[in-house]
């Protein structure tokens, strides 16, 4: 069991040096261990042998995925070691929780973490790994109203053989300047669990965060709460450097805004089914769908006790994500194919082949 | 005899893992086994391997062939198929819902989120397979609402496919007008001489919506289809021709909420003819063109639109030669050991092939 577990693992690491676009191509299943995992698993450092991965995009990105950033991961001695510049964590971010359920922040609390490093070290102990990162990002813009932005997290995570899980704490999450207000972030957690029981990879995620909103005069304009949980199984065949998975969870998220008088609650059953494939010595094609399942896909928001938006099952959800990565020796391109995902144009030509571009060069 | 049908089905099944381009560029003709044409041959899951499709597309379609999909085929045991669909909008149920949406200036939705269960079984010489789908959604501040249901079942038994599919739902709510198509169905029969696919088709869909409980339309669409295709496989290039008639009536029985007993009917012998080759081992070619010949009658009572009927002009009319239908299908498919990519070339409609217009309906297709 544990030789078909070391070449499983052998297996998917082939196509691991990968890519925010990988992440995409393959619905971003739990399973996955590649440089954009790292992120939410430091130990999977271990997985991957030694990188620099360069994800293009923004200096200043507008969503998850179109933000620059890169990092590099060396081994020294027992132990590995790594510095990523730019990326934005989830908590810190306009697309995440730097944003009110009634819109925007106000004035210019609305920014992203300003020039984010993150810090990794890991080593091994016996049969598990282990590793933390240490979170950072300020500003201060003199000439803006004073405008500052901080932030601060620590992530840390383990991989056994059998077993992984994965502590994020958000400890400082600020925005203020003298003329919009101040944006706080209450101590944010998240908490991921995952076990391999023969074939089948069982996880369990649980996260809660939330902020406050002060107007220049201290009076709250927004008091935000965030609850998610989420369980779900999923299995992988592999066969001939090529892999095949689906799986499904069950999800449950609850946000609230007492100060709004807002809130948000879902429940779905999403279900995956994913393919990556060693087409040719130089080429690695993915793709996935992923579609709720009608059975459970509910939504319901609420303002002032009068339901805005109330769907018992909600509305079309499919999303087919393609991609490719390119390998050129120690190199690997990656990509999504523009022709799929949640705005796919059903077309492959020249101004829709690659998107999401990143690469990764394996030392 | 049986060893030639066969090599040619493995012929076939080399190139068939393919996708809803394929039948674009192959004038959807009816003798094509794929990972699309298992919607209305099912038992095709008998002579394809186990496959992962993945269909580029949108996540809120507006038609039949423009939304993402994906459909899985598992081999659970020798003489079993099972197959799980998702995302695939059912001709039989939407068509009636595009109806009422161009003709009725309704805002009905497609199904949402739907999923298609197949099931084949082998027992020696006989083949079975039963499949049902199911859609729903309720947005309940909005007031819109669709839900559908379909349960088909087939039988093949040598050269001979027999199948048959029931709506057992199909209803829609938006915007104070109600739909109901329950009822329809199709039944189709298919039948195999040496390189020749005889077949013989029908179905039916009702389009019947109501505002505030009274009845506004109410039509109901007829196709048959009776006609042939010969397929000769050489050297691994399949070289196809066919023909067929089309019969098709739309019955009125009520318009704008007035009774109405005006009918549409047109009758066309459309031929068509093709070739799909392996031309090196990592591309597929596919060519086709399909014309009606000679005979394209119409007779439109009510003034059905063009968007609306096939044939129709907006107009009541008499035509004894309808107008130009050539349409030519061109498309490819890049083959990368066990996953195919497939297109359709944007040179069958614009004459050109260059960066902006080079693979359209594209799709991944993985053998495992």
């Amino acid at each position: 069991m544990k030789k078909l577990l070391v070449i499983a693992v052998a297996l998917a690491s082939v196509n691991a040096y990968a890519t925010r676009a990988r992440v995409i191509a393959l619905a971003n299943a739990p399973h996955l261990v590649d440089t954009q995992t790292v992120y939410t698993n430091p130990a999977d450092i271990f997985g991957l042998g030694d990188y620099v991965t360069l994800e293009t995009g923004l200096t200043t990105g507008t969503t998850a995925t179109n933000q620059a950033e890169g990092m590099v991961v060396r081994t020294m001695g027992d132990a590995k070691m790594g510095l990523s510049l730019g990326h934005q964590s989830q908590n810190a971010a306009t697309w995440g929780l730097r944003t009110t359920l009634g819109g925007a922040l106000p004035g210019n609390l609305g920014v992203n973490q300003q020039n984010p490093v993150e810090f990794t070290y890991g080593a091994k102990s016996g049969d598990m790994n282990w590793a933390g990162t240490l979170v950072y990002s300020s500003l201060n813009d003199k000439d803006l109203n004073n405008l500052k932005e901080s932030s601060m997290g620590v992530r840390l995570g383990a991989r056994a053989n059998m077993w992984d899980a994965s502590l994020r704490l958000g400890l400082v999450n600020t925005i203020q300047d003298d003329v919009s207000g101040k944006y706080t972030g209450t101590l944010g957690l998240g908490a991921h669990f995952g076990y391999q029981m023969d074939t089948l990879y069982w996880t369990a995620n649980v996260a809660s965060n939330g902020y406050k909103v002060e107007n220049i005069a201290g009076t709250e304009t927004n008091k935000f709460t965030q609850t998610a949980f989420d369980v779900g199984v999923m299995t992988s065949v592999k066969k001939d450097g090529s892999e095949m998975f689906y799986g499904a969870s069950l999800a449950q998220s609850d946000l609230k805004d007492t100060v709004l008088d807002t809130k948000v609650t879902s429940t779905s059953l999403p279900l995956f089914i994913g393919m990556e494939v060693d087409a040719a010595s130089w080429l690695t094609l993915r793709g996935s769908v992923t579609q709720t399942l009608q059975l459970l896909n509910n939504d319901k928001t609420e303002t002032a006790g009068t339901a805005t938006t109330d769907h018992a099952p909600g509305y079309n959800d499919t999303v087919v994500a393609a991609g490719a990565g390119l390998k050129f020796n120690k190199i690997t391109v990656d990509g999504t194919l523009q022709a799929a995902g949640a705005t796919g144009s059903q077309n492959l030509n020249g101004n829709s082949l690659l998107s999401t571009l990143g690469m990764t060069y394996n030392f | 005899m049986k060893a030639l049908l066969f090599l040619t089905l493995i012929l076939i099944s080399e190139a068939t893992l393919a996708s809803k381009s394929r039948l674009t560029s192959l004038s959807q003709s009816p003798h094509l086994i794929d990972s699309q044409s298992v919607y209305f041959r099912p038992l095709g899951v008998f002579e394809l391997d186990p496959y992962l499709a993945l269909e580029s597309g949108l996540s809120t379609p507006v038609g039949l062939n423009d939304g993402a999909e994906a459909s899985l085929l598992a081999v659970p045991a020798t003489n079993s198929r099972v197959l799980v669909s998702i995302g695939h909008q059912d001709e039989l149920i939407v068509a009636p819902r595009l109806f009422l949406n161009a003709f009725a200036a309704s805002s009905l939705r497609l199904q949402q989120n739907p999923v298609h269960l197949f099931y084949g079984y082998k027992d020696e010489d006989t083949n079975y397979v039963a499949s049902a789908s199911y859609s729903q959604m309720n947005d309940r501040v909005g007031n819109v609402t669709e839900s559908s249901g379909l349960i088909s079942a087939g039988v093949e038994m040598g050269s001979l496919q027999l199948f048959g599919t029931y709506i057992v739902a199909n209803n829609a709510e938006a915007a104070g007008v109600k739909m109901n198509g329950a009822g329809g169905g199709a039944a189709n029969v298919f039948y195999n001489l040496d390189s020749t696919t005889f077949f013989l088709t029908w179905n039916m869909t009702r389009a019947k919506s109501a505002i505030s409980e009274i009845e506004n339309e109410f039509h109901v669409a007829q196709t048959g289809q009776l006609g042939f295709v010969d397929s000769k496989i050489k050297e691994e290039r399949d070289y196809f021709w066919g023909g067929q008639v089309i019969i098709s009536r739309v019955d009125c029985h009520t318009r704008a909420s007035i009774d109405c007993s005006q009918t549409f009917t047109r009758t066309r012998f459309p031929v068509w003819f093709g070739v799909e080759g392996q031309m090196e081992p990592w591309l597929i070619v596919r060519a086709s063109i399909t014309q009606n010949f000679l005979i394209d009658q119409i007779k439109d009572e009510v003034g059905y639109p063009a968007a609306v009927v096939p044939g129709a002009n907006g107009a009541v009319s008499d035509v004894g030669a309808g107008a130009t239908s050539t349409v030519v299908g061109f498309g490819a498919g890049f083959k990368f050991g066990r996953v195919l990519v497939d297109g359709s070339f944007k040179a069958a409609t614009s004459q050109t092939v260059n960066q902006n217009d080079f693979l359209t309906q594209s799709a991944i297709t993985y053998n495992f």
